[in-house]
């Protein structure tokens, strides 16, 4: 049987665009991951602190506190409280009205299934309506990382969105 | 900005970004036997397609419902491949069940096996206050999947376009024929070559 010029053309352009696709397609193990970190800000006002838990994959992590301490990513996706206390201070970041980092301290970690539940918390510092915040975590691994923020300041509700490259924003 | 926008930016920017490659080719294979002027019978099945995966997605989050994500992860490329082949296979929809009308139903049930894919991820992270989210990240799933459509309706004219500066001869098929026989090849071998990198054997 004698194929169609038209045919030929279309099939030779669909196997040429296949491969161009395989090439640069995905190629993980998890087809179409979700990059997203969620932390969650709660003002206290009474204390004049401020405390966030911060939810992530355990695994991506791992791997980004691995690539910025440049050593090998650990097999059980652990990392110590001092590595990702100082990973937070780097992509987790507040400043203050006068553009100082606010600092913040360790109030621990928990792992349930593949997530891991970052703990900070700064003292003495203004209500989230006076601060900035900046997120960028995980950025430096994914291109597509989604970090969302929610904040909570006595009746005071609001959301953020942080992705690759963002300055940043006022924490509520 | 509000809960229920950062929600909709995120599934928003989930279904738009390169990485989505496979929900992309879904919807593309979806919407290659159609011209510009069917894009109500494009709606009807691409919706179908969001109730299918809305609702496994909401069973998964909430816990009603199990899915190995290895598995997941294999069905969704076979579903591509599935419609690619179907596209190739039928020449006259005009003799076929219900005179094709059937595309809206295997989009919802394709779409079933897609929400679940999503919801491992959102299980995982939005563990305690789900139905915002999970409505939102939903409703920008939607709006992403009209901007893909229309960008794949472009690349179909642009196909289209193509097809009519090659001249294919009489004895040819119909152009409209060519370009879903183009398309759906391509599509169906991607899916092909990551069915079998994802097989769970």
């Amino acid at each position: 049987m004698v194929m169609p010029h038209g045919v030929k053309c279309s099939l030779t352009l669909a196997f040429v665009l296949a491969a161009m696709a395989l090439a640069t397609g995905p190629n993980e193990a998890n087809a179409h991951p979700l990059h997203t970190t969620l932390a969650q800000l709660t003002y206290h006002d009474h204390e004049r602190a401020l405390e966030g838990s911060i939810r992530v994959f355990a695994g991506d992590f791992a791997a980004a506190v691995a690539k910025r301490k440049h050593f090998a990513m650990p097999n059980d996706d652990r990392v110590s409280d001092a590595d990702a206390m100082a990973y937070l201070q780097d992509t987790f970041r507040f400043t203050d009205a006068d553009g100082h980092a606010v600092p913040l301290s360790w109030c621990g970690s928990r792992r349930a299934g593949d997530v891991l539940w970052l703990c900070v918390r700064a003292s003495n510092v203004a209500p989230p309506n006076a601060l900035e915040l900046s997120d960028q975590m995980l950025c430096e691994l994914f291109d597509d990382q989604i970090n969302i923020v929610q904040a909570v300041s006595g009746t005071r509700h609001a959301s953020m969105l942080f992705t690759k490259g963002d300055g940043a924003k006022s924490a509520m | 900005m509000s809960e229920l926008a950062t929600f909709i930016q995120l599934g928003f920017r989930h279904i738009v970004d390169i990485s989505a490659m496979d929900h992309i080719l879904f919807l593309l294979a979806l919407a290659a036997i159609y011209r510009f002027r069917d894009w109500r019978s494009t709606l009807w099945v691409v919706t179908a397609f969001t109730v299918g995966h809305s609702i496994t997605l909401g069973l998964a989050v909430t816990g009603l419902l199990t899915i190995s994500p290895g598995l997941v992860e294999f069905l969704i490329p076979l579903t591509i491949m599935i419609t690619a082949v179907e596209n190739i296979i039928v020449r006259d929809r005009g003799r076929t069940l219900w005179s094709g009308r059937y595309r809206p139903v295997f989009a919802g049930v394709f779409g079933l096996v897609h929400g679940a894919g999503f919801a491992s991820y959102l299980k995982s992270l939005f563990v305690d206050h789900v139905a915002l989210p999970l409505f939102g990240f939903n409703v920008g799933i939607e709006i992403g999947q009209v901007v893909v459509l229309v960008a794949a309706f472009s690349a179909l004219y642009g196909i289209d376009r193509a097809i009519a500066w090659l001249r294919p001869p009489p004895s040819a098929p119909a152009p409209l024929r060519l370009r879903v026989l183009a398309v759906s090849s391509l599509v169906a071998v991607v899916a092909a070559h990551w069915a079998i990198e994802r097989a769970p054997w």
